[in-house]
This record gives C-alpha cells, sequence and structure tokens, in this order.
C-alpha cells in the first residue's frame, strides 16, 4: 500500500543541516551524514535526494563518505520494490565496490518481506559473481531481509552458500538466518548454524555466535533445547584465552542479544498484525553495517520489542496483563 | 543486555574500567547510556547531560561528546521530534568531526519516527 506523505518542515531543515557537514568532507562526519540522510528520508524515494547523495559520492574521495551514503540511498529506498529499480541496476553495475554494497543492501530494504523472486535470483546472482567479498557479504545477508516472512524458507535455500570456500559468504549466509529466523528458534536454521562454530575464519564464528542468539533470543530450555548448550558455548569462547578477539567480541554481543532488555525483549521484524516492523528492519540493517563501525552495534537496540508489558496500579498492584508475543 | 531497562549498574559498578576507555571506545560506551534508557523520553536529557556538550566549550572528550548525541537519538528512537531541533542545533554548532559524527547519527536515529509519522501508525495497529 502506497503511502504519499507531505515532508514537513523539520525534516527540510534536518536535510539542509546533514547537506551542508557532508559537504565539508570530513570523512568521520561526511559518514555519518549520509546514513543520517537515509535515516532522514527513511523510505520517501525522494530522487532529489538520492540524486543529489549519487552525485556526491562521485566528487568524494572519501571511502566511508561513499559507503555513509550507499546505505543512505536504500534507506531512503526502504519498501519501495519497483521503485526503486529506477536506481538498483546502476548502483549493482558500478565500478565501485562500495556502490554495489549500496545496491544490495537497497534489494534487501526495498523488498523487504516480500520474498520477490526477482529480487532473490538478483542478490544470488551478485553473491556468486561478484569480484568483491564486501558486495557478495551482503548479498547473501540480504536474503535474510527478503525473506524474513517467510523464515522457513531460509535455512533451504541459504545452506549452500553455508558451505562455500569465501568466509565472506559464510558469514552472510549466518547473518540471514540470524536476521530471518529472529527470535523464531528455528530448529533447520540452528542445524546449519551448529556446525559452523567450528569454522576455521575467526568473523564467521562471529557471525554464526550473533546468529544463533537472535534465533535463540528469549528461549528456554522447553522451546528450545539447545539454548542451553550455545550459553556454554558462549562462556567457553569469551573466557578462552586464546580464542581470536574477533569471535571474542561476537560471543560478547551474542551474549548480550540472547539476554536482551532484561530477558523481557524479543526480536521481531513483524509486528502482530503481520505488517513490516520499520523500526526493527532499520536496526538490524544498521547492525549489519556495524561490520565497518562498531559503534553502530547499538542500533540493534532499535530492533527490541518488548514481550511482557504488566500494568500496575497506584498501589503498585498487577491489575491488568498483557502479553505481546 | 540492559536495553531499555534503565538499569545501569553494570556501568556504575565498573565506571572506573570504563574510564579507561579510548577514543571510538569511549564514544561507544557513552552512546551505551543511551540503549540502557532507551524510551526513558523525560530524564534521557537529563541523565545523558554530564556528557552532552557545552555550550561554552568546556574540556570535556569529543569523543563522550559524541557518543552522547548519539544515545540521545537513540533514546529519542521512536520519539524525535522533541529532541531534533536540539540535536540539529549541536550538528550545527559542532567543530569537530567526532561530535559532528555523533550528532549526525544521533540526529538521524531519532528522525526515523519524524520522516514517517503515516508508517508509525501502520506500526500500532
Amino acid at each position: 500500500m502506497r503511502v504519499w506523505r507531505l515532508l514537513n518542515v523539520a525534516d527540510l531543515d534536518s536535510m539542509d543541516i546533514l547537506r551542508n557537514k557532508l559537504f565539508n568532507d570530513s570523512a568521520v562526519a561526511g559518514e555519518a551524514c549520509g546514513i543520517a540522510m537515509g535515516l532522514t528520508m527513511l523510505g520517501t524515494a525522494d530522487y532529489p535526494s538520492i540524486e543529489e547523495m549519487l552525485r556526491y559520492t562521485a566528487d568524494t574521495q572519501h571511502e566511508k563518505i561513499v559507503r555513509g551514503l550507499a546505505i543512505g540511498i536504500a534507506l531512503i529506498l526502504y519498501g519501495k520494490e519497483d521503485i526503486a529499480e529506477n536506481f538498483i541496476p546502476n548502483l549493482l553495475n558500478a565500478q565501485d565496490p562500495l556502490l554495489r554494497v549500496g545496491g544490495a543492501y537497497t534489494i534487501a530494504l526495498a523488498y523487504v518481506g516480500t520474498g520477490d523472486n526477482f529480487a532473490i535470483k538478483k542478490l544470488l546472482h551478485v553473491a556468486s559473481s561478484d569480484p568483491s567479498d564486501d558486495v557478495r557479504r551482503v548479498a547473501v545477508l540480504s536474503l535474510g531481509f527478503v525473506l524474513c516472512k517467510d523464515h522457513t524458507a531460509v535455512p533451504r535455500i541459504v545452506e549452500i552458500l553455508s558451505e562455500s570456500y569465501n568466509p565472506h559468504v559464510r558469514y552472510g549466509a549466518a547473518m540471514a538466518l540470524g536476521i530471518a529466523c529472529a527470535g523464531t528458534g528455528l530448529n533447520e536454521a540452528i542445524d546449519i548454524l551448529e556446525p559452523m562454530l567450528k569454522d576455521t575464519s575467526d568473523f564467521v564464528r562471529q557471525g554464526v555466535l550473533i546468529a544463533m542468539a537472535m534465533i535463540l533470543i528469549q528461549h528456554n530450555e522447553q522451546s528450545a533445547p539447545r539454548v542451553v548448550a550455545f550459553r556454554q558455548t558462549l562462556e567457553k569462547v569469551y573466557s578462552n584465552r586464546h580464542e581470536d578477539a574477533l569471535a571474542k567480541f561476537g560471543a560478547a554481543l551474542a551474549q548480550g542479544i540472547l539476554d536482551a532488555g532484561g530477558r523481557n525483549v524479543t526480536i521481531s521484524l513483524q509486528t502482530t498484525t503481520g505488517a513490516m516492523n520499520m523500526e526493527a528492519i532499520i536496526g538490524i540493517a544498521l547492525f549489519t553495517y556495524s561490520w565497518y563501525w562498531y559503534p553502530l552495534a547499538h542500533c540493534l537496540s532499535l530492533a527490541f520489542t518488548p514481550t511482557a508489558l504488566i500494568g500496575l496500579n497506584v498501589a503498585l498492584k498487577v491489575f491488568h496483563y498483557l502479553c505481546l508475543v | 543486555m540492559h536495553a531499555g531497562t534503565t538499569i545501569d549498574s553494570f556501568i556504575r559498578d565498573n565506571l572506573e574500567w570504563l574510564g579507561r576507555a579510548t577514543n571510538w571506545a569511549k564514544f561507544s560506551a557513552t552512546a551505551a547510556l543511551g540503549v540502557i534508557h532507551r524510551g526513558h523520553l523525560s530524564q534521557g536529557q537529563t541523565l545523558l547531560a554530564p556528557y552532552l556538550p557545552v555550550d561554552n566549550g568546556s574540556s570535556s572528550s569529543v569523543y563522550t561528546e559524541g557518543g552522547s548525541l548519539f544515545g540521545l537519538g537513540l533514546i529519542f528512537a521512536n520519539h524525535g521530534s522533541s529532541v531534533s531541533r536540539y540535536l540539529s542545533k549541536q550538528l550545527q554548532n559542532a567543530n569537530d568531526e567526532v561530535v559532528q559524527h555523533g550528532a549526525a547519527l544521533g540526529l538521524g536515529v531519532a528522525g526515523i519516527a519524524s520522516a514517517d509519522e503515516s508508517m508509525a501508525s501502520f506500526k500500532c495497529c
């Protein structure tokens, strides 16, 4: 359902300020401005903004800025499906691998939850044929976004990618499972991820730990027996002195995700009525961007949805119990 | 783990360890306060006040200032309208790129809701 909205003055003011800071061409600030421009114009498919951002990616020398603008463009095209096709081919065929990464993110966010075959085919093609590891990794994890409404199909599609010779593709496969099956405890997904805990590559292990935590969040021994073993694995990884730093980081993050919000939240890309939960999707998308810039890992908190809401009256007595699952 | 719970006991108990963080780790640690107090709109700005940039240009670390602005954005992620003016002013006035970085991210994250008021109504139905 298309929603046309009138931009309010505050948004345009923000965009002006962000644009001015962007044109100062400072790499650190510019990256954040690119992302922020995408967030402010989220889902509007505002052509002038996108075109301006694309022009600046050609003008700037800083890779950080190009990266930030690339995901910013993807955010502007959130949920836009066919309209995004005006930009996706150009992004995917760009010389600069960072723009191709942007193209993959654009497919992920434009077609989020649609299960669109065309989008999946394109992502699989990029995942198998692009010369850049970064692009292949993002293309694979983007499958998780496109298929998040049909999460039971993801293990089948991603299984072969999880055995790829390329560790970036394996990482992407793990994250795709984590994204699509978040909060579900799906056994088929854990079946694929568990053996990957022994992967030779440290960042793949990091991705697997994070993905398993996202899938097993809020599950206990009754609903998902394997969570017990997973908790023990986490403890082993982050307390092992000889473990690689990247894997330990993953284990620490995973522990935080597993017990997120005091064990009162889950990660849910859909609302209770089945509509897409925009905040959660954006949160996870920015979380995947933390591959490049780790402070953005905090954005995963946008994806947390409380599951129990306990109402208390003035006397602090329970009068109303509401469970949102 | 304490996301949205306002329980900052870990931070209080380990303040000395956290104080040793430098540069971007400091940024990230300050932003974590925003994650912990997510949704705490009435007190959010007060809680982060010790870390936010001060107009008279005090000596607080730029990483702390940038991180606090990002954290502020995270606190107000669903209700950005009240704080986006403050954040945009901070972004405009900031001279250092780290503070600009935090302010821009904070403005973007707080401004998700402001960009899509019509979509917000989809969320709650």
